[in-house]
């Protein structure tokens, strides 16, 4: 029951809702697509940055990255962000990196309000 | 018109009536998608328009088709309303075919206890099937029920290295009775658990294995849900194992409903269920109404 509400609302709001389910692919909680190095996985030569692609866009002033090595320092440049050219992309800086595992650890903000968090590990192989 | 009581598809009947509110969340790192069976802990703004389930009984074919709606009041404390339609139609030719409303539900949820690190999440609900407001057509009973439950879930994202590949595992579960207002009917216990691995959780925090979509978006789950009457009559139960796809604003499920015994049923059924994160989908109006 609406009263007042002008009879254009509903099939206005219908088409809202179609259209949020047809774009709204930006929206919602942001969860990762890709990332490099890849979740998991073992490289040879150290990384200069770590990049993860989500799925939908960020909220630079509330997305972040970190990376430590297996003693829990931070190895990462400090100068994580989202790319201008792409908010859908996160990345920071790596330094030279010693053999070993290390965790990136990332919390973001969509820019529909919702948070998420989360974490994996890649080890970086030394020279056999 | 007035069904016996001794029909099998009124037994039958809990397979659908047991899974009233359908609920998506998301806690640390883990996403739970809204599972089929078993109604999960979560407290969301969601729709679940339709959920489908068909199924052959000793006695009868029942199909029913299910819409829910549900709202958060505050982030943790949510209310749902359930309607569904039956159609149910008598293996003896002689018997006329009937369809109609089953008794509309009404449930509130209160998530009272949550840990991200722990992907874990605790519940309370309280159910109240609307006696008499449906239609004897469809098999709604003139008496109402009620159904207090504990909901738990919990993501396995905390296990050691060495069992890396288990952390996409999460089981939700309920525990729980249903208390029909009447004479007839002995009180029940409900309880079951859902068991979900996810793809999407394996990819993205574990290992990315390469998978391309749509099946990084798959979660395979079995969920078990039984029914033990407390005046001493026989347990029964469905196993249904399906699968899964969740995308960001919609998830679509099927699940195959295995009786556990010639009580429950002796064919195998089918459910499905088309879901909408509302909260995703328009996040400025389905909201907690108070933050
Ligand atoms: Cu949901």
């Amino acid at each position: 029951m609406s009263i007042g509400r002008p009879p254009a609302a509903r099939p206005i709001a219908l088409a809202g809702l179609l259209a949020a389910l047809w774009s709204g692919w930006a929206w919602a909680h942001a969860f990762p697509e890709r990332s490099e190095p890849r979740v998991g996985a073992v490289v040879r030569a150290s990384p200069a940055a770590v990049r993860i692609w989500f799925d939908g866009d960020l909220e630079p002033a509330f997305s972040r990255i970190t990376v430590t090595d297996s003693r829990g320092q931070r190895v990462d440049r400090d100068d994580a962000r989202v790319d201008p050219q792409n908010r859908r992309l996160l990345g920071v800086g790596l330094r030279p990196l010693a053999p070993g595992a290390y965790t990136v650890r990332w919390r973001v903000l969509a820019v529909d309000g919702h948070q998420t968090e989360g974490d994996y590990t890649f080890t970086l192989k030394g020279p056999e | 018109m007035k069904y016996p009581r001794s029909l099998p598809w009124v037994a039958l009947l809990f397979v659908a009536h047991a899974g009233p509110a359908w609920a998506h969340g998301v806690i640390g790192k883990r996403f739970f998608p809204a599972t089929l069976t078993i109604d999960d802990p979560f407290v969301a703004d969601e729709l679940s328009l339709p959920s489908v389930l068909h199924i052959k009984g000793s006695e009868a074919k029942q199909t029913t088709l299910g819409a829910e709606f549900s709202k958060r009041i505050t982030p943790d404390l949510g209310l749902s309303i359930g309607a569904e339609y039956n159609f149910i139609d008598p293996n003896d030719p002689d018997e006329r075919s009937s369809s109609g409303f089953g008794n509309p539900e009404l449930s509130v949820k209160y998530t009272f206890f949550k840990s991200a690190a722990h992907e874990a999440v605790l519940s309370l609900g309280f159910g109240w099937e609307i006696g008499g407001a449906g239609e004897k057509s469809g098999g709604a009973e003139s008496f109402s029920t009620l159904s207090p439950a504990l909901f738990f879930g919990k993501g396995l994202g905390d296990l050691p290295d060495t069992l890396a590949f288990l952390r996409p595992v999460a089981v939700t579960g309920v525990f729980g009775a249903e208390i029909p207002l009447t004479d007839e009917e002995s009180n029940r216990l409900t309880y079951g658990v859902a068991f979900e691995y996810s793809l999407p959780y394996l990819q993205q925090f574990v290992r990315d294995v390469g998978l391309p979509k749509p099946f990084s978006q798959l979660i395979p789950v079995v969920e078990l849900l039984f029914q033990t009457p407390l005046d001493g009559g026989k347990t029964t139960g469905t196993v249904n194992p399906g699968i899964i796809w969740a995308g960001k604003l919609v998830e679509v499920g099927v699940e195959a409903i295995i009786p556990i015994n010639s009580e429950t049923g002796k064919n195998v059924g089918v459910r499905a269920l088309l879901h909408f994160f509302l909260d995703d989908i328009a996040p400025t109006v389905f909201r907690p109404i108070f933050q």
